[in-house]
């Protein structure tokens, strides 16, 4: 047995340059692949970041009535012992408290029904980024007039710049409140609806505007990792509110890394399946070229067992530097880009609607690798099989005979 | 009793519906201890016949007995275990495993019969010495002459302790010196450790050593004869 895996092994460097070229096809097609899924992993990562900073945050408190309908009246029951819990949590990163409700907004020369969104800027600027988002203007600075933040397509819509002034109407606790506004800046956003349909307001404009104070309708809160999340969730204890996570509220985020993970395994296998044709083909060569070697050993006594296992230890020796090497150079190339991170501004404008810039940090799951060295040894194994089983067929007395 | 023993051995080759009659009835015994040449023009049978012979390749007709065994009735699987402990081959070409050494290609045979490790060395050794290739053990077979590697193709089929060897011409790659060489090598392996070698040949000089000649034209023995050397 171990004399054959050394004649296998041997024979692998008879044809330096035939192998090498098998194991470096194995190499590239191995590291093009798991490159390829840790940028499909990093540029998932991106949207997902995108989405909750720009408008999802990890976990968001509610009332419990508050749901579609946004009524005013449905603040968050007991606000203040909320958030001192939260400031005792270890795990909230961030919190910010809004006020969230509908209303309309005017220009001179077109009206659009909006929600609004009232935030503390120093809280918020912690939990989303709505600052990066901005195209034009500045954020949210104290003015005599009260400054307001509009999508590009609602600006559009309206027909106003920076500067302008908007009439803003609203209903809290049953009074019809009418406010003017100044464009303070415009964003973008890659979030469906988003542009069209939101626009931010300080939290103090509000309180002065209606003489609310210290509530809120919802709590934005980040956490300080993504296993944090649920914990979070489990910790706090809101009576008449409802906490949910990101995934609560978007679970396709969390399905799209799911079907990427698929989408990514079937093209590793594709790229695999090529590179074993690649394998197959070279091994019936060396079959072909070596009749009479085998042709010979036969004759003088070796079983079919060991022909077997001689073809067989060769061509997966052949997968089996190859597949390791190609596993282990994308991994550091993995890990150095993670750190590094792949600039992609060059590729796309749109990655920069995501608002958190457009560099991005691939990345591996736990366990990918695994599953693809294991998926490596099954075809390593599979395309060994064709050619041993032609080396079986050759008849000892013609092969010997063979040119 | 003969140790090789064919009675109407006939072969026939098709190929595209063309028949070709490589044996036509062919009888033969060979006792042990025999020095036999197989002679004749190019296409007379001489490889067909050593390979039935030898058990790596069935006749069309006709029976072949070695020992007390009857190959024809062994399975494939059979048959090659009784190559490995009955019968030495050495071929014009191809002998060795190119990635082995000398010593390797040797002691593989006897891998391959499971010999404990301390008589393969033993024993590959005393051979390549008595093909006088005691300094080339270590060597690969492309750093040695052809007729250093059909020496250590003869020691290979040695090795395995084999009833006869079967050379289907040995020396046809190798200039009349070589030649000449290996069957005294062969010769005195013959005379001193009563090894039996049937081996076929064209070379006249090599005929000339041979103590039987078999002679065969269109898969007919046409004549057997016994010299003096
Ligand atoms: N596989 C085969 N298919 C068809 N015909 C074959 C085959 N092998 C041998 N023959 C034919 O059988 C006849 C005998 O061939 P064989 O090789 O036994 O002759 P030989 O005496 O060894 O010749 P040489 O001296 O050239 O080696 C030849 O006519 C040859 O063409
Ligand atoms: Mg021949």
């Amino acid at each position: 047995m171990l004399t054959l895996i050394k004649i296998a092994w041997r024979n692998i460097w008879r044809n330096t340059l035939r192998s090498s070229l098998v194991i470096l096809s194995m190499v590239i097609g191995i590291a093009a692949g798991i490159l390829f899924l840790g940028i499909a992993y990093g540029i998932n990562n991106k949207r997902m970041e995108a989405s909750i900073y720009s408008y999802l945050s990890h976990v968001q408190i509610h009332n419990k009535e508050f749901g579609e309908r946004m009524e005013t009246k449905y603040y968050i029951p007991n606000f203040e012992s909320v958030e001192a819990q939260l400031k005792q949590i270890p795990e909230v990163k961030a919190y910010a408290p809004r006020y969230v409700f509908n209303g309309g907004i005017r220009s001179p020369r077109a009206g659009q029904g909006i929600i609004i969104k009232a935030i503390d800027i120093g809280a918020d600027s912690l939990v989303s980024n709505l600052k990066d988002l901005l195209i034009e203007g500045t954020y949210l600075d104290k003015k005599r007039t009260a400054p307001i933040i509009i999508g590009e397509k609602l600006a559009k819509k309206l027909q106003v710049k920076i500067g302008k002034k908007v009439t803003v109407n609203y209903l809290s606790d049953g009074v019809e409140v009418a406010s003017s506004f100044k464009v303070a800046g415009i964003f973008r956003s890659s979030a469906l609806g988003m542009e069209e349909r939101t626009a931010f307001m300080r939290r103090d404009d509000f309180e002065a505007q209606t003489g609310v104070s210290g509530q809120a309708h919802e709590i934005a809160i980040i956490a300080t990792s993504l296993p944090a999340v649920n914990v979070i969730k489990e910790k706090i204890v809101a009576p008449g509110s409802v906490v949910e996570s990101w995934t609560d509220l978007a679970p396709e985020l969390e399905l799209m890394d799911v079907m990427m993970d698929k989408i990514i395994f079937i093209i590793m296998g594709i790229i695999l399946l090529a590179l074993s044709f690649g394998i197959v083909n070279t091994m019936l060569m060396v079959i072909l070229e070596r009749t009479r070697e085998l042709g010979m050993l036969m004759s003088v006594g070796m079983n079919k067992m060991k022909i077997f296992l001689l073809v067989l230890f060769e061509t997966v020796m052949l997968s089996a530097i190859g597949g390791p090497i190609g596993m282990l150079f994308s991994s550091l190339m993995i890990n150095y880009l993670h750190k590094t991170g792949i600039d992609l501004s060059s590729v796309g404008e749109g990655l920069k609607t995501f608002g958190i810039g457009s560099t991005i940090y691939p990345k591996l799951l736990e366990g990918d690798l695994l599953r693809i060295g294991l998926m490596v040894i099954c075809i390593g194994i599979l395309s060994a099989i064709y050619p041993a089983i032609k080396a079986l067929k050759l008849k000892p007395a013609e092969a010997v005979r063979a040119i | 009793m003969p140790i090789i023993k064919t009675q109407n051995l006939t072969k026939i080759y098709k190929d595209h519906s063309v028949e070709v009659h490589a044996l036509n009835g062919v009888s033969l015994e060979i006792e042990k201890g025999e020095f036999t040449a197989i002679v004749g023009p190019s296409g007379s049978g001489k490889t067909t016949l050593l390979n039935i012979i030898g058990g790596l390749d069935n006749p069309t007709e006709g029976q072949v007995t070695i020992g007390d065994v009857d190959i024809s009735n062994l399975s494939d699987n059979q048959l090659i275990d009784f190559r490995l402990h009955n019968i030495g081959f050495v071929f014009q070409a191809y002998n060795l495993i190119p990635v082995l050494s000398a010593k390797e290609n040797v002691e593989f045979i006897m891998l391959m019969q499971n010999r404990p490790k301390a008589e393969m060395d033993e024993r590959a050794e005393a051979l390549l010495k008595a093909v006088g290739l005691e300094d080339q053990m270590h060597k690969r077979p492309r750093e040695m002459s052809g007729g250093q590697q059909q020496r250590v193709a003869v020691a290979r089929a040695l090795a395995s302790k084999p009833k006869f060897v079967l050379a289907d011409e040995p020396t046809a790659n190798l200039d009349s010196k070589t030649a000449l060489n290996l069957l005294d090598i062969m010769a005195t392996l013959n005379k001193e450790e009563g090894i039996t070698f049937i081996f076929s040949t064209h070379d006249q000089k090599v005929i000339d050593r041979a103590r039987r000649i078999v002679t065969l034209e269109d898969g007919v023995i046409v004549s057997d004869v016994q010299q003096d050397v």
